[in-house]
C-alpha cells in the first residue's frame, strides 16, 4: 500500500460516512445517489445513540420534496413505507408570555400590486392578521390537505407543503434507498480515531477492523466523535431538554404540527399515519415538568446544547447535521440545516486530497446558513421578556445581533424586508412570522395610497372569501391520505 | 413617530442619472402629493458618454411604460447581446461575454462542468459554440428571446447601445410630461440647516433659492451636495483599478451593424467600440502613469474602424465610491456616488439600482438612520461586487507585456476575489451571490474566455456516460447553429421591427 494521503493532488476516491442516525441515513442515500461508482463509500453504524434526533423536530420544509427526489426517495415511498404525513406548517397557540396564536405556513410569493408588497396594503387598512389571505394557513387550521396543482390560478397552487415525520421512521426510508443503491452498513463501535497533522488517518473499530478513507463524514450527532478527535470547538448557546412519546391514533390528525406554549417551554403534537408524536421542550432545570406532559409515556429524551461548530469541516472531516449545529425545532430549521449541509457537501465533494479550497468555501457557506437560520428561530422570541420561566427568559435574552436587528427595525418601522444572500427562509416565511409575532409596520409604502381604499377592501374581501370557500371543499387530511394510499397501491409497478 | 411625508424633492443635475431619477420617481409617485424639481446647468453640461447598457435597463423602461420602438428610434439604439473582449487573456485572443447561459444544466449541474470534462477528453469546440447569443453576435444577427424555454432562442438576454444624451432628452420629455419642473441655472451655494446639518436649500447664480425636503445629488463627479457640502468622503479604489482617464471620439456608422460592444485591451488600458444606428462610439480608458494623453489620442484614432466625426474629448476620473451614498437628506446617484470604469457597462445599471433602492427605502421627514444605513449597505455591496468583477478581467490573464500588465501581475487581490479565483481554478466552483449584478454565467464567461480552465470538474458529472454526454453536447451545438441560421441580420431586424431612426450622423464643424 503506497497510497499516500500526503500526496496533495492524489484523487479523492474513498468516503466514509460515520453514524447511522437521521443525518447518516439521509447523507448516505444522497451521496450514493449522486456520486459516481468510482467513488467508494463506506458506511458505519457506531451503535444506537440517536435519542437527540428528536431535536430534528417533526416537520420538514417544502424543499424536502426536491431534496428527497435527488436522493432517490420519492413521495410515494415515504407515504407507503413510513408513517410520514403532510405538513402545511405549524400552528402556534399560547406562544410566549404574550400568548400569541398563528399558523406558520409556507407560501409562494404573495400578490404584489403596483410593485408594493402585499403586507403594505394590509398595513394601510390596519389589518393585523394576514391569515385569511393564506390558503395553506386556512387549510391547516381546518385539518385539510390536497396537493397544490402547479401553475394554476386557484389559491391552492400558492400553498407549499412539507412533511410531518418521525425522524426514526423517516430515516429508515433513506437507509433503505441507500442500501438498494449498493451501500453496505457495517456495525461497530469506534475504538480510536487516529489523527495526524489535523487529518484523520484511520478509525480503529471495536470489531478489530481499521477504516481508512480520504474524506470522513461525521454523522455521529451532538457528540461529533470525529470532529471532537480533531479538536473542533463548539459554541454552545442554550441548553435544552426534550422528551417525546407516541400515542396511537386510528384517524390521521391535522395537516399541520401544533405547538403550544407552556410555563416550562412548549409542547408539540404532530400527526403521523396511525399515531401521533408528542414532544415537550424545556430548560434542563424544568425537566420534570416537560416529562410530566407525557403522562408517563416518554419513549425518548435528550439533553442538548443549542449552538454550532466554529467550522464543521476540519482537515479531511466534515460534520453533518447535529454534529455541526443544533437548532431548536420550533421551525423547520433543523431539517433545513441538515438538507443544506448535504447539498453543500455534494457541490463541494473534494476533487483531490488537498481539500483546502472546498473546506474554506464549505465553512463560509455553513456560517451564512446557520447564522441565518438562527436568526429566524431567534425571531420567535420577543427580546427582553420579563418572566419567571427559565425557558422564556433564556430564549428572550439571546442577543439579536446586527443583521437581525436590521431586519426587525426596518420591518417594524416601515414594513421593509431586509434580505441577505441566499437565505434559507424566504420573504413569505419572514412576513408570516412577523405577523404571527404581532410585529406591525409603523408606516407603509405611500404608493399603496394610489389604490382607492374601497377597491382594495373589495379585492381583499374577494380574495379571503375565495380561500375560505375553496378550503371548505378540500378533503380532510385523513380522507386525502386514504385516497392517495389507495391510488398509490394500485399503481402498476 | 407618526409618519410625516416628504412633499418636495430636488434633483441636482440633468445628466443620465438626473433624468433617469426624475423619470423613475415621477412615474412611481404620480398621483401622490410630491413636487419634483430638477436643476441643471447648460453652462456646465453633462459628461455625455455612456452608451452601452445591461439587460436590466429593459425592466426600467418597461416600468415607465415606454415602447421599445419609440425609445430605440429616439436614442439611435441598437441591440446588444454582450461584449466582445479582445486581447485580454493574451494578445490575439477574443471571446464574447454574452447576456445568457452556456448550454443548459444537466441533472442540476451547469453545462460548463460537462464541457470541462469533454475538453479533458480531446474535445476541441470552444464553450462559445454551445452559446446561442455568442454565435448569434458573431454573425451580426439578432432576434428577440423566445418565451418557450424548450427553444434555443429562449437562451439569450439582451440590452441596448444608445446615445446617452438622446436618452437623457427622451426621459426629460417623459418626466416633464409627468409634472417634473425643470430649472436651468448654475448652483453657486448650498445652505445647510444649522440644527440638523441637512441641506436646506440651493442657491442659483441668479440669486434664486430652492428648498426641498429631500435632495438627490446627480451633479456628476464633483458631488456638489454629497461631497462639497456634506463631506461624505471617497473610498479610493485606484490601487485596484488604476485607469484614471479616458478619451472619447465618435466615428461613422459601421456597415455591418454588430449587436455587441467591443473592449480591446491595450498596453495602458483598453479601448471601446460601441455601434449605434447613426454613428459609432469609441474611446480609450487608460492610466496616466503609463501613457500620455496625446499618445492615447493618437493610438485611439489610429485604430478606429470608421472615419472620425468629432474631435476627441478628454475625461478624468478616480475609481471608487462615496463612503456614504446617502448622508443626511441627500442621496447621491450616478457619477456623484462613485465611478467604476465602463468595461462591463455598469454605470447606468448602478444608477438604476440607486433609484430602485431609494424607492424601496423612501424616507419620510424623520430621515431615520436605519433607512440610510440599509441603503448604504445595499449600494456598497453592489459597487464592491462590480469592482471585483472588473478587476477579474485584469488579473485573469497571461499578459505581462507592459508596465501596466506587470502591475496587475504583482497585485495582492482583495480576499473576496482571490477566494473566487481559487475555487474556480481548483474545481470550476462559482462562489455565487444573490445580490449583485453579475450572475455565475458572467464569471464563467470571463474566466474561460481568459483561459482560466478549471483543473477539475464537478465529480457528479461522471454519473453521465461519456457517450451520452457527447451526444447531448453535439445536439446542443446543432441547435445553436440551426437557431443562428434561422435568425435575421441585426440591421435588417431593427428595420423590420420599426425601430430604425433613418438618420446618420455627419462630421460636425
Ligand atoms: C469614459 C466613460 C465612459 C462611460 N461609458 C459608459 C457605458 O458604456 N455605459 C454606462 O452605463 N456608463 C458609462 N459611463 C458612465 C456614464 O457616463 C454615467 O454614469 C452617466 O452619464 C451618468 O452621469 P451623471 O448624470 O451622474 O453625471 P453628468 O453627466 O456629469 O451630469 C451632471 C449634471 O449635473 C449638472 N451640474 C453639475 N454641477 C452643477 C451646478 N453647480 N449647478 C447646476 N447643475 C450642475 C450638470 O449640468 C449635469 O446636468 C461612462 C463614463 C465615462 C467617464
Amino acid at each position: 500500500m503506497t497510497r499516500a494521503m500526503d500526496q496533495q493532488d492524489a484523487p479523492m476516491t474513498r468516503i466514509a460516512i460515520i453514524g447511522a442516525g437521521l443525518a447518516g441515513q439521509i447523507c448516505a442515500a444522497a451521496l450514493r445517489a449522486n456520486l459516481p461508482s468510482a467513488i467508494d463509500i463506506k458506511w458505519l453504524d457506531t451503535g444506537r445513540d440517536q435519542d437527540s434526533d428528536i431535536f430534528y423536530g417533526h416537520t420538514t420544509p417544502p424543499e424536502s420534496y426536491g431534496f428527497n427526489l435527488a436522493a432517490c426517495v420519492n413521495e410515494p415511498d415515504l407515504v407507503l413505507n413510513s408513517d410520514t404525513s403532510f405538513s402545511l406548517g405549524t400552528q402556534f397557540t399560547a406562544w410566549s408570555p404574550q400568548n400569541l396564536e398563528w399558523v406558520q405556513c409556507s407560501h409562494l410569493p404573495l400578490p404584489v400590486m403596483d410593485s408594493v408588497p402585499f403586507h403594505h396594503h394590509l398595513a394601510r387598512l390596519d389589518i393585523d392578521n394576514i391569515e385569511p389571505f393564506l390558503m395553506p394557513s386556512i387549510m391547516a387550521r381546518n385539518g385539510r390537505f390536497a396537493h397544490p396543482p402547479p401553475n394554476t390560478d386557484t389559491p391552492l397552487s400558492r400553498a407549499e407543503y412539507g412533511y410531518q415525520i418521525d425522524p426514526f421512521t423517516y430515516g429508515r426510508v433513506f437507509q433503505e434507498a441507500a442500501t438498494q443503491h449498493g451501500l453496505v452498513l457495517t456495525n461497530s463501535a469506534i475504538e480510536a480515531v487516529c489523527v495526524k497533522d489535523g487529518h484523520i488517518r484511520s478509525i480503529a473499530l471495536k470489531n478489530g477492523e481499521k477504516l481508512t478513507a480520504d474524506l470522513f463524514i461525521d454523522c455521529t450527532g451532538p457528540k461529533a466523535s470525529l470532529l471532537h478527535a480533531l479538536g473542533s470547538a463548539y459554541q454552545g448557546k442554550r441548553a435544552l431538554f426534550g422528551a417525546s412519546s407516541y400515542q396511537a391514533q386510528s384517524v390521521l390528525g391535522f395537516s399541520c404540527r401544533h405547538i403550544h406554549g407552556t410555563d416550562y417551554g412548549w409542547v408539540s403534537e404532530s400527526a403521523l399515519q396511525g399515531r401521533r408524536i408528542n414532544m415537550s421542550v424545556s430548560a434542563p432545570e424544568d425537566k420534570a415538568a416537560a416529562r410530566a406532559a407525557h403522562n408517563g409515556a416518554v419513549t425518548t429524551e435528550a439533553d442538548v446544547m443549542l449552538g454550532r461548530r466554529d467550522a464543521p469541516w476540519l482537515g479531511n472531516c466534515v460534520g453533518i447535521g447535529h454534529a455541526a449545529a443544533i437548532l431548536e425545532p420550533i421551525s423547520t430549521a433543523p431539517i433545513r440545516a441538515l438538507q443544506r449541509d448535504i447539498e453543500r457537501l455534494l457541490r463541494l465533494i473534494p476533487v483531490s486530497a488537498d481539500m483546502s479550497v472546498e473546506r474554506r468555501e464549505y465553512n463560509r457557506l455553513f456560517d451564512d446558513d446557520i447564522s441565518h437560520m438562527h436568526m429566524f428561530n431567534r425571531s420567535f422570541f420577543p427580546p427582553g421578556e420579563t418572566t419567571p420561566s427559565l425557558y422564556w427568559k433564556q430564549a428572550s435574552e439571546q442577543p439579536l445581533g446586527e443583521k437581525l436587528t436590521r431586519k426587525l427595525t426596518l420591518f417594524e418601522d416601515r414594513g421593509v424586508l431586509v434580505t441577505y444572500d441566499l437565505e434559507p427562509f424566504n420573504e413569505q416565511d419572514w412576513t408570516i412570522l412577523h405577523f404571527g409575532m404581532r410585529r406591525t409596520a409603523g408606516r407603509y409604502d405611500r404608493v399603496a395610497d394610489r389604490y382607492e381604499k374601497r377597491d382594495l377592501e373589495r379585492y381583499l374581501n374577494t380574495m379571503s372569501q375565495a380561500i375560505k370557500t375553496l378550503a371548505a371543499k378540500i378533503p380532510p387530511h385523513h380522507i386525502y391520505m386514504q385516497g392517495l394510499r389507495k391510488h398509490l397501491s394500485n399503481r402498476p409497478s | 413617530m407618526t409618519p410625516t411625508p416628504i412633499k418636495s424633492i430636488c434633483i441636482v443635475g440633468g445628466g443620465t442619472a438626473g433624468w433617469m431619477t426624475a423619470a423613475g420617481l415621477s412615474n412611481k409617485f404620480s398621483d401622490l402629493d410630491i413636487d419634483i424639481t430638477l436643476i441643471e446647468s447648460e453652462q456646465i453640461g453633462t459628461v455625455g458618454v455612456g452608451e452601452a447598457t445591461l439587460p436590466h435597463i429593459r425592466f426600467f423602461n418597461n416600468t415607465l411604460g415606454i415602447s421599445e420602438q419609440d425609445f430605440m428610434k429616439a436614442t439611435q439604439a441598437t441591440f446588444k447581446l454582450g461584449i466582445e473582449f479582445c486581447d485580454w487573456g493574451n494578445i490575439g485572443d477574443a471571446y464574447i461575454h454574452p447576456f445568457g447561459d452556456f448550454g443548459m444544466p444537466i441533472n442540476g449541474i451547469e453545462f460548463y462542468h460537462f464541457w470541462t470534462k469533454l475538453c479533458q477528453n480531446s474535445n476541441t469546440h470552444r464553450l462559445d459554440s454551445y452559446s446561442y447569443p455568442v454565435i448569434l453576435a458573431q454573425n451580426n444577427k439578432f432576434g428577440h428571446p423566445s418565451e418557450d424555454i424548450r427553444q434555443i432562442e429562449s437562451t439569450l438576454g439582451y440590452a441596448y447601445q444608445f446615445d446617452s444624451s438622446l436618452y437623457g432628452r427622451f426621459l426629460r420629455d417623459y418626466a416633464q410630461s409627468r409634472n417634473v419642473i425643470r430649472k436651468e441655472g448654475k448652483i453657486v451655494t448650498t445652505h445647510l440647516n444649522a440644527q440638523n446639518g441637512n441641506v436646506q436649500s440651493v442657491q442659483l447664480e441668479d440669486g434664486s433659492r430652492h428648498t426641498a425636503d429631500l435632495f438627490i445629488d446627480c451633479s456628476g463627479f464633483r458631488g456638489l451636495l454629497i461631497e462639497q457640502a456634506l463631506r461624505a468622503g471617497y473610498e479610493d479604489w485606484s490601487p485596484w483599478l488604476p485607469c484614471n482617464r479616458a478619451i472619447a471620439v465618435a466615428s461613422e456608422r459601421l456597415t455591418d451593424l454588430p449587436p455587441y460592444t467591443r473592449a480591446t485591451a491595450c498596453k495602458a488600458g483598453w479601448q471601446w467600440r460601441i455601434p449605434l444606428q447613426h454613428r459609432t462610439g469609441n474611446g480609450y480608458v487608460y492610466c496616466s502613469d503609463y501613457i500620455s494623453d496625446d499618445a492615447a489620442a493618437g493610438d485611439l484614432l489610429s485604430k478606429l474602424n470608421s472615419a472620425p466625426l468629432t474631435d476627441p474629448k478628454q475625461l478624468y476620473f478616480k475609481t471608487g465610491r462615496r463612503k456614504t451614498f446617502w448622508s443626511k437628506n441627500v442621496v447621491a446617484i450616478g457619477l456623484s456616488a462613485g465611478f467604476l470604469e465602463p468595461l462591463e457597462s455598469t454605470s447606468i445599471h448602478l444608477i438604476q439600482e440607486g433609484i430602485t433602492e431609494l424607492i424601496q427605502l423612501f424616507p419620510d421627514m424623520h430621515m431615520r438612520t436605519s433607512d440610510r444605513d440599509e441603503y448604504n449597505r445595499r449600494m456598497s455591496l453592489n459597487y464592491e461586487r462590480v469592482r471585483d468583477f472588473l478587476l477579474l478581467h485584469y488579473v485573469a490573464t497571461q499578459r505581462d507585456d507592459s508596465p501596466m500588465w506587470q502591475y496587475f501581475q504583482n497585485m495582492t487581490l482583495p480576499d473576496s476575489l482571490q477566494a473566487k479565483i481559487d475555487a474556480w481554478k481548483t474545481r470550476g466552483h462559482i462562489m455565487k451571490y444573490q445580490f449583485g449584478v453579475f450572475l455565475p454565467a458572467s464569471w464563467v464567461a470571463v474566466m474561460i474566455g481568459q483561459n482560466l480552465i478549471p483543473a477539475h470538474y464537478d465529480p457528479r458529472v461522471d454519473m453521465l456516460s461519456h457517450d451520452r454526454l457527447k451526444a447531448e453536447a453535439e445536439s446542443l451545438r446543432g441547435a445553436v447553429r440551426d437557431g443562428v441560421d434561422r435568425a435575421m441580420r441585426h440591421d435588417a431586424y431593427i428595420q423590420g421591427y420599426g425601430a430604425a431612426s433613418g438618420t446618420f450622423a455627419q462630421r460636425s464643424g
